[in-house]
């Protein structure tokens, strides 16, 4: 497979900091003496792979047969899958998101190499597993990364996506490795401890740091790095930071690393995107790679493609009972006030779309809307609003089709002061929720039912509950996923196609629903609620920060 | 659009007079070019004509050439975008325009703060709520400086309601859109719409980050000035009361000076719940007036934002830069109008005609620059330091490495 090596050895230097090494590791002082005291009967490996961790900096040499091709490959999609499938659920990177990664991976059938490679204990062992499997698994995990790059480089949403999960899995290492100080030492990080700062500014830096607690001791060692490599720390201020640098304990050293991690990755994937195309004149290679993102594709989006075409005229109506609460709002608001910021538009605009509302229809409604507003005449209309909706159906620009928002991204999204979009159950108190459900019809003991949910930060479920009261206890199976699927159903039960009703009885809710506690939690042990046999819906559970990135919680120093 | 009715329409005739003399062509080239020819000559910049025309990817080989086409095009506004891989005014000979560079840029404006003025609504601004805008400026410039360590920041009033501030560090120019967003999200402490009374929510008001402590510190100083004098705030009616806990509503609902009781209330270290009464009042006074940043600006770099001493079509203001340590002593009232600076020039020029016939020395007027006849000076030092500074930074490298 001399092509592999020809074209991916692109490797990623940069000037001012030393060059990290991953895979071929170029460590003369590395201690070949171990914690355990088995024998590696495999000397050579562990030279190159002395721990789980790899930052893919050097592409592998080895020669591999195209079958090994794509099991390798395959194995890895799988994998990230997997990964895909526990990120719908929840947002926060803290421990239980980790455990519950865990839990799956070893749960799979599929997954050896993982197995092997991560350990199959879920309860952390202080040593790694340097057995012959492990570093054999070490091998392939090297081997199969580079081999998803082929297949995930060519368009900007294949590599973001690729990129989004090998930072978790990356992630998933560091936390499983939770030894920081190795890692800083074996791979040459760019970080400067910082004494004397760290004195200085000891408060400062325990006051803005998520894990640091009053009961740690300030002699904790403080990093000091240029703030861009140190980005989620910042993004969620939880990192202080003075005159460009950032001052990291070093417990929240692993956001860090993740973050470099990403930085090297997006550089490697957008040189392999110019070259991409050498790779795909191989012919052995091209059946393999076109296409593979379709295969294994994770868990339903539940986007269902509305075949009908809706109107204007039909708007109306269908916004009364059919359209999920956060696109009523925007609705009610669009008719009301003349006018909705970027992002209602944005949310609004993508859901009618996805419901059948042709562009013109679309056009025809702003407008028609905007320019009740004094100052909106029909010439300032188009020359501010009209480009933004053609972008929206992809006659624009880069002609990209946008999906339509889903509860997770609409849940997720950032809310300013005189936005309306986002999700009414998330982004409401309950004074102005509760009128909204009065005038739905929705009696007292549903009204109390929904916002006790929404306090329990079950967004979803409150969503599907406010379905079943408006839509005479009938239900969505599944739960709420989308603000389309939301419309469909209810259109379904409308029109009389549907007719599955909400089990109320204490067994089927213990079976329909399973959620998450959103509270990071520091015990090592502690494993989230479950109730029993389940594996059905997973609700969303509410991010703390809004961003996505958050940090973990306190490891081992 | 853009054509004040009262003005009848001589914007048109008076913008090439304007770019011809006042414009600081040669000092917006010595900024955008960074020291480098070809920088300039990738930059995007678009242009907003009369008649609602737009014309994007335009770029220009010097500042000659950036003048004269403002002279012949006459833009009502000026937009600047980022340094691309190619000249933009080539763009059809590519494949692949790429933006490379671009600084860093913050909007703050005033209709964002709609929910917490009552002077003014939308368009409309005042002395009054300006102040809001002086509070933002200053805490974003602290923490620009102090927590991310840039130096090279021009501050710009927009022309109406608002500001905008370049970030010009050789760092700054070099962010993506990535790094960007986590700066913003530093930045944003106010989140919520409008249906969320309560906007801000701080977990444990004994360790605030130092940024927040010294953007209260800085709130301190106008915090009854303007929410209870100018502002006649969490009076009745007003929505920001929601957003107190129950137990302090209930003990202020009924007050007649609700403000100046809540905030008795609320220093009372003597009875009980003090972290809660702290906590309220550090989320109050943050909702109330932290700046509040128009993000979809900021994280993009292929984003256009409109350039410096444009003129505001409404206002016909000019958008001048503006020294922060003086946010608060900048009025916008005070701001020069495109008809004013014209007229400065020309009576500047009359009383020179007339003084040196009585004196029978020579007429100077013609040697000395326009702009120095006219109110637009100071403005001008303004940017002309801006500029300098960042050169003398950008020597100060090439020594450094020689």
């Amino acid at each position: 497979m001399e092509i592999l090596k020809t074209h991916l050895n692109k490797r990623v230097s940069s000037k001012k900091e030393s060059a990290f090494i991953g895979g071929r590791s170029s460590l003369a002082n590395v201690n070949l003496r171990r914690a355990k005291s088995e024998v590696v009967a495999d000397v050579e490996l562990y030279s190159t792979y002395p721990d789980i961790l790899n930052f893919y900096t050097t592409p592998p040499t080895y020669s591999i047969t195209l079958l090994e091709f794509e099991q390798y490959a395959t194995e890895r999609l799988k994998m990230l899958r997997l990964i895909e499938r526990v990120n719908l659920t929840t947002a926060v990177r803290n421990n239980e998101y980790f455990y519950t990664i865990m839990k799956e991976i070893n749960k799979s059938l599929d997954l050896p190499t993982y197995i092997t490679l991560l350990g199959s204990k879920i309860a952390d062992s202080k040593g790694d597993d340097d057995s012959d499997d492990n570093l054999y698994a070490r091998k392939i995990d090297h081997i199969a990364h580079f081999l998803l790059r082929l297949a995930f480089a060519r368009t900007d949403e294949q590599r973001k996506w690729f990129m989004a999960m090998e930072v978790d899995f990356f992630r998933l290492k560091l936390w499983k490795l939770h030894r920081i100080n190795d890692i800083l030492e074996r791979h040459n990080l760019p970080f400067v401890e910082a004494k004397e700062e760290g004195k200085k500014f000891n408060k400062e830096i325990l006051d803005s740091s998520f894990v640091m607690t009053a009961t740690v001791p300030s002699e904790m060692r403080v990093y000091k790095v240029p703030f861009i490599h140190a980005l989620d720390l910042v993004r969620s201020r939880k990192v202080f930071l003075h005159m460009g640098y950032a001052y990291v304990p070093y417990n929240d050293v692993a956001s860090v690393i993740s973050v470099k991690f990403r930085s090297w990755l997006s550089e490697s994937l957008s040189l392999l995107k110019k070259n991409i195309h050498l790779v795909e004149d191989d012919e052995r290679l091209r059946p393999l790679i076109t296409g593979f993102e379709k295969r294994h594709l994770g868990s339903d989006t539940s986007v269902p493609k509305n075949g009908e075409m809706v109107t204007v005229a039909q708007l109306s109506g269908f916004s009364e009972k059919s359209f999920p609460l956060c696109m009523k709002q925007l609705y009610d608001v669009v008719l009301k006030e003349h006018h909705l910021k970027h992002w209602g538009r944005l949310q609004l605009g993508l859901f009618f779309k996805r419901l059948g509302l042709p562009m013109d229809e679309a056009t025809k409604f702003w407008r028609s809307n905007f320019t009740k507003r004094p100052e909106t005449d029909t010439s300032r209309f188009d020359k501010q609003y009209l480009y933004n909706i053609r972008h929206m159906y992809g006659q624009e620009g880069k002609r990209a089709d946008y999906t339509p928002y889903s509860c997770m991204k609409v849940i997720n999204s950032s809310v300013g002061p005189g936005d309306h979009h986002g999700c009414p159950f998330r982004h409401s108190d309950a004074t102005p929720l509760r009128t909204k459900f009065v005038e739905a019809g929705v009696p007292p003991e549903g009204i109390k039912e929904i916002l006790n949910l929404v306090e329990q930060k079950h967004y979803q479920i409150a969503c599907q509950r406010y379905f079943e009261w408006t839509h005479d206890k009938l239900t969505i199976e599944g739960g709420v996923t989308h603000p389309n699927q939301y419309f469909i159903e209810s259109r379904n039960v409308l029109t009389g196609k549907k007719t599955i009703n909400a089990i109320k009885e204490e067994k089927s809710e213990a079976k329909r629903t399973f959620y998450y506690k959103s509270q990071p939690s520091q015990n090592p042990e502690e494993l989230m609620e479950t109730t029993d046999g389940a594996e059905s819906t997973i609700q969303t559970v509410d991010a703390m920060d809004e961003d996505s990135d958050a940090i973990f919680a306190s490891m081992e120093y | 659009m853009g054509l004040d009715k009262e003005s009848g329409g001589y914007l048109i005739d008076f913008l090439p007079l304007y770019y011809g003399r006042l414009f600081p062509g040669e000092l917006m080239y010595r900024w955008l070019s960074y020291g480098n020819r070809d920088f300039f000559s990738h930059r995007e910049f678009s242009f907003s004509l009369q008649g609602d025309v737009y014309l994007r990817y335009q770029s220009f080989s010097s500042h000659e050439h950036f003048v004269e086409a403002l002279k012949h095009l006459k833009p009502e506004k000026i937009d600047i975008g980022a340094v691309y891989n190619q000249k933009p005014r080539t763009k059809e000979l590519w494949t692949d325009l790429i933006p490379l560079q671009k600084e860093f840029v913050l909007d703050i404006d005033l209709t964002d703060y709609d929910d917490v003025r009552s002077c003014c609504q939308g368009a409309k601004v005042c002395e009054k709520c300006w102040k809001f805008i002086a509070v933002a400026v200053k805490i974003i410039d602290a923490s620009l400086r102090d927590d991310f360590g840039f130096q090279h920041l021009l501050w710009v009033f927009s022309g109406r309601r608002g500001v905008h501030c370049w970030v010009c560090d050789e760092t700054a120019i070099n962010l993506d859109s990535h790094a960007r967003t986590a700066i913003l999200g530093y930045l944003t402490v106010i989140r919520g719409g409008v249906n969320q009374a309560k906007k801000v929510k701080i977990e444990n008001v004994d360790r605030l980050h130092p940024f927040l402590c010294r953007s209260l510190d800085i709130i301190d100083e106008k915090f009854d000035e303007i929410c209870r004098d100018d502002q006649n705030m969490l009076e009745n009616g007003d929505i920001n009361f929601e957003m107190l806990p129950v137990e302090v509503k209930t003990a202020v609902r009924n007050s007649n000076d609700r403000f100046n009781d809540l905030m008795t209330y609320l220093h009372d270290n003597k009875k009980e719940s003090k972290t809660l009464k702290r906590t309220t009042l550090c989320e109050l006074k943050l909702q109330l007036c932290f700046p509040r940043l128009d993000v979809n600006v900021s994280k993009e770099l292929n984003h256009l934002l409109k350039s410096p001493f444009c003129i505001h079509p409404k206002t016909e203001k000019i958008c001048v830069p503006f020294d922060p340590k003086k946010a608060f002593e900048f009025q916008p009232s005070q701001v020069p109008t495109i008809t004013q600076v014209l007229e400065e020039i020309n009576s500047f020029d009359n009383d020179k005609k007339l003084q040196s016939k009585s004196n029978g020395k020579e007429d100077e007027s013609a040697a000395l620059e326009d702009y120095k006849k006219t109110s637009l000076l100071p403005f001008i030092k303004e940017f002309e330091n801006f500029v300098k500074n960042l050169e003398k930074t950008r020597t100060k490298i090439s020594i450094d490495e020689l």
